[in-house]
Order: structure tokens, then sequence, then C-alpha cells
């Protein structure tokens, strides 16, 4: 058998996952899930959108149930990640642990101008069970959905959502969150989400952003799992009318990730703005992958994809714009930018634009490239260290990107969390 | 004699193509002491080895030395890094100096200053102290806040990014000082800047070496001695009054007793 081959028949791990969940009160759509997953397995190689990652790390491990954490033990956490954070510290907060929503320590629920539902039985409306296949794998092993709810008209100021991955044994945790944001007409929304632990985890979260007319969203993502972790995620949004979404993701930690984004234009005049960044080490691997549909008129959007990359990592962009027959006007635009600052480090870009109207601007673009000697040289030759002259540059790379987020908290977090935070010297 | 660098039968070449066995020897046995507080000048027609002198000096990793020693202050300059040649107080002022987009230009020059005091053993210039120091040393050369606010040389005129070298030079306060053309392409009231800038970093202690093809910046610095490079050597070395003789008669009679 090839390797292709033994990845079709169901994995070790796999199995382990879907042994889990064979009792017989499953709802409906997790029965789909088992029974789709058993009979066609997981994504392989031969799948065009898997071709840069692979799940064959699955084959090594057998998944168990993940273990609730103590309170005492997450309020560390949040000690040394949170109250510790200036930026953080205030903000009305969802903590969850392994998966599950910790009440506690979870701020937000003091909240009045947010309806918070947890563990809800409602599996959405985005996702299906029957399409991609991390999110198949969600709907398989998880029943329960965390509801966040804003209101038409209410400005819902900012939500800091900690997704905690803990394990202490050797063995592999699996957890698989549902979160479903509805934003009602004319409401405004602030989400940070850190992602942090320690230990042997898979985190496999399903997403679903549904927002009405008028609503401003802006989501910061921050991925800086355990070294050890696998994360694979898919995220669902559908924009109607008049929509302003500017979303970060900022990639550091974990072995393997890879972040699937949807997005729909269903209504006129929306704007999403889709920045990333990725700056992997050692042995990292980090997939974005975009889908972004444009089935109106008149929508704009931008993905914005830089990575650096050192030692034996490896970055994935796949973006792909989608602009259907009757969406003139659609402004789609993709970047992609990477520095690689070692021989063995790689990149696989690939952009994809698949356009059915005539009258649309539709831009993409891609660069590679190592640090500039003459530059470096420069500032060696001005007494700074090759170390810190070649972060200097990095910084400056990245500075571009950093300068397009507008509110000072979103973009003091990145900076804090990329370790370039603003120097006291600036002249302001 | 007080030698702050003394050269000696220094060879180098520019590695092309960065590979190492494709070598183009440009330095064929330069031999060149500069004391303390002296100011020396090196003139020479294009292309014998004027910018390679000074890239080899301060350690450009395009070049390789074959043979011979540069000291500098008693020690081995040669085997120091770049970083390491700065702190110990040599400066090259850039012939062509680079753009660092998304660099502050006042984040660079405090990064720079601390990074050297700190290789020194001083300690770091808070930030209130060093925007004093930039403010005063910035007014003097005539450059704008605009100037420091903006990153490193990006969208300066020819003239703005050789003035942004003298600045650093000027709060660096070398010992030694490598000056690569700076004055070409600089209007009458730049240079005056420019050679207002070296002046006043003049003092027992300090010493150049000035790069030039033009003898109108030494009306404003007068050099100790002028040295002619050509084909890789010095084949000339003359007092100031040089510089007036090679203006009207230009390389071709010492090139020819030379060779």
């Amino acid at each position: 058998m090839t390797s292709i081959e033994m990845e079709n028949t169901l994995s070790i791990g796999l199995e382990s996952l879907l042994n889990r969940n064979s009792n017989s009160s499953t709802p409906k759509e997790q029965k789909t899930a088992i029974d789709l997953l058993r009979k066609n397995g997981l994504s392989t190689q031969k799948d065009e959108d898997w071709k840069y990652t692979n799940l064959r790390w699955l084959n090594n491990h057998s998944f168990h149930d993940a273990r609730r954490v103590s309170v005492d033990k997450i309020e560390q956490w949040i000690d040394r990640h949170v109250l510790n954070n200036p930026n953080f510290a205030d903000l009305p907060r969802l903590v969850f642990a392994n998966g599950l929503f910790c009440s506690e320590l979870s701020t937000a629920l003091k909240c009045d101008k947010l309806n918070i539902l947890p563990d809800s039985d409602f599996f959405g409306v985005l996702a299906r069970p029957d399409r991609e296949k991390m999110a198949t794998l969600n709907y398989a092993m998880q029943n329960k959905s965390q509801i966040i709810h804003v209101p038409a008209g209410t400005q819902a100021g900012q939500l800091l959502i900690v997704n905690l991955g803990l394990n202490e044994s050797n063995e592999y945790f699996s957890f698989h969150p549902r979160f479903i944001f509805t934003l009602e007409e004319n409401s405004q929304l602030s989400i940070i989400e850190l992602n942090i632990g320690e230990g042997n985890y898979f985190q496999n979260p399903l997403y679903e952003f549904c927002i009405d007319s008028h609503v401003k969203l802006s989501y910061m993502r921050v991925l800086d799992e355990s070294k050890t972790a696998f994360h694979y995620s898919t995220l669902y949004a559908a924009l109607a009318d008049h929509t302003k979404i500017d979303t970060f993701l900022l990639t550091l930690g974990g072995a393997i990730t890879r972040q699937e984004i949807y997005v729909k234009f269903l209504g006129e005049w929306g704007n999403l703005q889709l920045q990333a960044i990725q700056k992997l080490a050692q042995q990292q691997h980090g997939d974005l992958t975009f889908h972004i549909k444009h089935m109106v008129p008149h929508c704009q959007s931008l993905q914005n994809v830089k990575n650096i990359l050192t030692d034996h990592a490896r970055g994935v962009y796949q973006g792909k714009i989608f602009v259907d027959r009757i969406a003139q006007k659609t402004d789609g635009q993709q970047q992609s930018q990477a520095l690689l600052l070692s021989d063995n480090a790689e990149i696989d870009t690939k952009p994809e634009l698949e356009i059915y109207a005539d009258d649309v601007k539709c831009t993409h673009g891609a660069t590679v490239g190592a640090l500039d000697k003459e530059q470096l040289f420069f500032l060696m030759a001005r007494g700074i260290p090759h170390e810190q002259a070649r972060e200097i540059l990095v910084n400056a790379f990245l500075n571009e990107t950093l300068e397009m987020i507008q509110d000072p908290v979103n973009s003091n977090m990145m900076k804090h969390y990329l370790s370039m935070d603003d120097e006291e010297g600036a002249i302001s | 004699m007080n030698n702050l660098l003394e050269i000696k039968d220094l060879h180098a070449s520019v590695i092309e193509d960065s590979l190492e066995n494709n070598q183009k020897e440009i330095l064929k046995g330069i031999n060149l002491n500069i004391p303390k507080g002296e100011i020396h000048v090196i003139m020479g027609p294009n292309g014998s080895g004027k910018s390679t002198l000074s890239y080899v000096l301060s350690g450009h990793p395009n070049y390789c030395v074959t043979q011979g020693s540069a000291i500098f202050k008693g020690k081995d300059l040669l085997s120091m890094t770049p970083d390491q040649r700065a702190a110990a107080g040599l400066f090259l002022a850039f012939q062509t100096p680079v753009e660092l987009p998304g660099v502050n230009n006042v984040n660079f020059l405090r990064t720079s200053l601390n990074s050297i005091r700190v290789a020194r053993g001083e300690s770091e210039l808070n930030a209130v102290d060093f925007l004093k120091l930039v403010r005063e040393k910035a007014k003097t050369l005539s450059f704008s806040m605009d100037m420091l606010k903006r990153n490193v040389n990006v969208g300066f005129s020819g003239g703005e990014k050789k003035r942004n070298e003298v600045l650093q030079m000027s709060l660096l306060q070398p010992s030694f000082a490598i000056l690569d053309e700076t004055d070409s392409g600089l209007d009458i009231d730049a240079l005056r800047i420019v050679a207002e800038g070296v002046n006043s970093l003049r003092s027992p202690d300090f010493s150049a070496l000035i790069i030039t093809h033009h003898q109108r910046l030494l009306d404003y610095i007068k050099p100790n001695y002028i040295h002619v490079l050509a084909k890789g050597r010095i084949i000339y070395t003359g007092g100031a009054e040089l510089s007036n003789q090679l203006e009207s008669e230009g390389y071709g009679r010492l090139l020819e007793e030379a060779l």
C-alpha cells in the first residue's frame, strides 16, 4: 500500500476518536458525520486543498477525551496571560480549558451587552457535516455549541476568549469546541481570542459567524499553542450588506496548525480584511487556507499574508477568491510575502482566482525572499550585533502589516506577542 | 609614533556571485599608518580600490582579505565583526546609504548608540536623555524632526541621506571615521554642513580617512596628508597642497611615474 492509500483506511487516530462517540443517543448531525468519516475517512494529499498539509500524524497517536482542568490551575494561566497583561486585564472574557467552558472565570457572563449561551444543543446554520473534513470531525465529536449573541444596535465593545489546552500526561487529548457568533444588524463586537497551552493535545474547533447588515466586527486570533499541539480549525462566515470585518490571525505556537476560513458575501457593500502573520521555527508547520466567495456586487476583500520562517519551518498559504456571475464591481485582492531565514525553511503559496463576472478588480501577488545583506551590514556597521540586526529587519517586514491594525489595543497585543513592544523612544 | 591604525601589505578581493573561488583581487598591498588626531585623504581614479578599502576596514562580508594586516588601537581589526569594529570606535559613512523601510530613524539611532555604549561597558541612554541629545545634534546639522520620525533614509534625497550619515557619526562619536565620498552629490550648503560635522569632532583623539574626488571638501577640512590610490596601491603621498595640483593636472603624471 502507498502512503496515500494508508491514509484512506481508517487510521488508528481517527478510529480512537470515533469510538468515543458511538452511543445511540447521538443527534442526527453527529451521526451523519460519524458515518461519513467511517466510510470516507479524513482528507488525504490526493485532495487538492490538502496537497501541502497532511494528517499522517493522526496515525501515530490514540486520542483520549480531554480531562477537565481544575479552576485553580486555569486561574494560574489566566493570572499569567491575562491579568498580567494591561491590554487584557479589564476585558470581559470567556474561558475554555480543554474545550470545556469554565463559568467561574468567565466574567463576560455578567456583561449585559452580550447574550452568552454556553453548551447549547443548537448545531448552527453555516457549517455542514458533509463538506470540509475538519468540520465533519468537529460534528462527529461535538454536540454542544457555545453561542455568543450581540443584539441589534448594540456596541458590545471588546471580548476576550481564552482557549486553553492543558495536558500533563504523555497521551494525547483531543477537544472539538464549537463557537457560534450571531451579530444582529447595526451591532459591533471586537474579539480577541488566545489559544495557549501546554502538553500534548489536538484542538479541532469550529466557528460560525452570522453577520447581519451594518455590523462592525474585529476578530484577532492568536495561535500560541503548546509546542506539541495540533490545531485544525474551520471558520465559516456569512456577511450581510454593509458589513465591515477586520480579521487578524497570528500563528506562533503549535507543532502543526491549519486554519481554514470560508467567507461568503451575501449582501452588497461588504468589506473584509483578512490579515495573517505566521512566525514559525524548528519543525513547525502552519497552513492558512482561505476561501472568499463574492456572491453579490460591490464587495471588497483583502487577504494579506506574511510568513517568517526559520530552521525547518514550513508555511502554507492557499487563498482563493471566487466571484459569482452577478458579483460585478468586486474588489478582491490577495498578497503573500514570505521571509525565509534559513536554507531549509519552505513556503508553499497557492493563489487562486475563479471569476465569472466581467467587471471586477482582482489581484494577487506573491514574493519570497531572504534578509537583505546590505541592510544587515549597515546595521552591524552601526554597532548593532547580528542577532539584533536580524530582528530589526524581521520586525520591519512585519510593521507594514501591523500598521494596518487601527485599534491601539489590538495593535499593542499583536506587538506584544511578536515581542515588538513599542520602544519608549519613539517620537510621537 | 602613536598610530591609531596601521595597515600593512593589505591584499583583498571581492567575492563575486557569492562563490568563494570566484575572487578578483582589488587591493594589492596597501601600506598606510594613521596617527591619532590626523586626517588623511585618499584620492584616485575610479576603480582604484578606494571604496573596497573602506569596506574591508569596516568588515563587509563581500570582501575577503588574502594577505596583510590592519591593527586598530593595537588590536587585530580584521578578526572583528562589523559591530565589534563599530564598538571599538570605527565609523564608516556610506557612499550610498541603504534604505530601511519599516525601521523608524529615531529608534534606529537609539538602538545603534545604546549597542555601542553597552559594548563599551557604559549604561544605555534612556528615551528622554536620548531625545534631548538627538534633537541637539540634529539642529546643528539642519536635520528636521520630520526626517527623524521617518523610516531610515526612505524618501530621503541624496543630500539628506548623507546628512543622516553625518548625524549618526556625531551621535556615535567615533575615534576613527571613514568617509566614503560623503561629499559627492552635495550642494554647497550641504557640503559645508558635512564639513562642519567632521570638524566638530576634530580633537587629538579623533582621526579620519576621507575618500573624495573633489578638492572642494578640502577647502573646509584641512587634511594632514593626501594619498593617491591607483590599481590597488598607494602610489603617492603628499601634503594638503597636493589636492590643488591634482585638480589642475589630473592623475596622469603620477600614474606614469608610478607604473
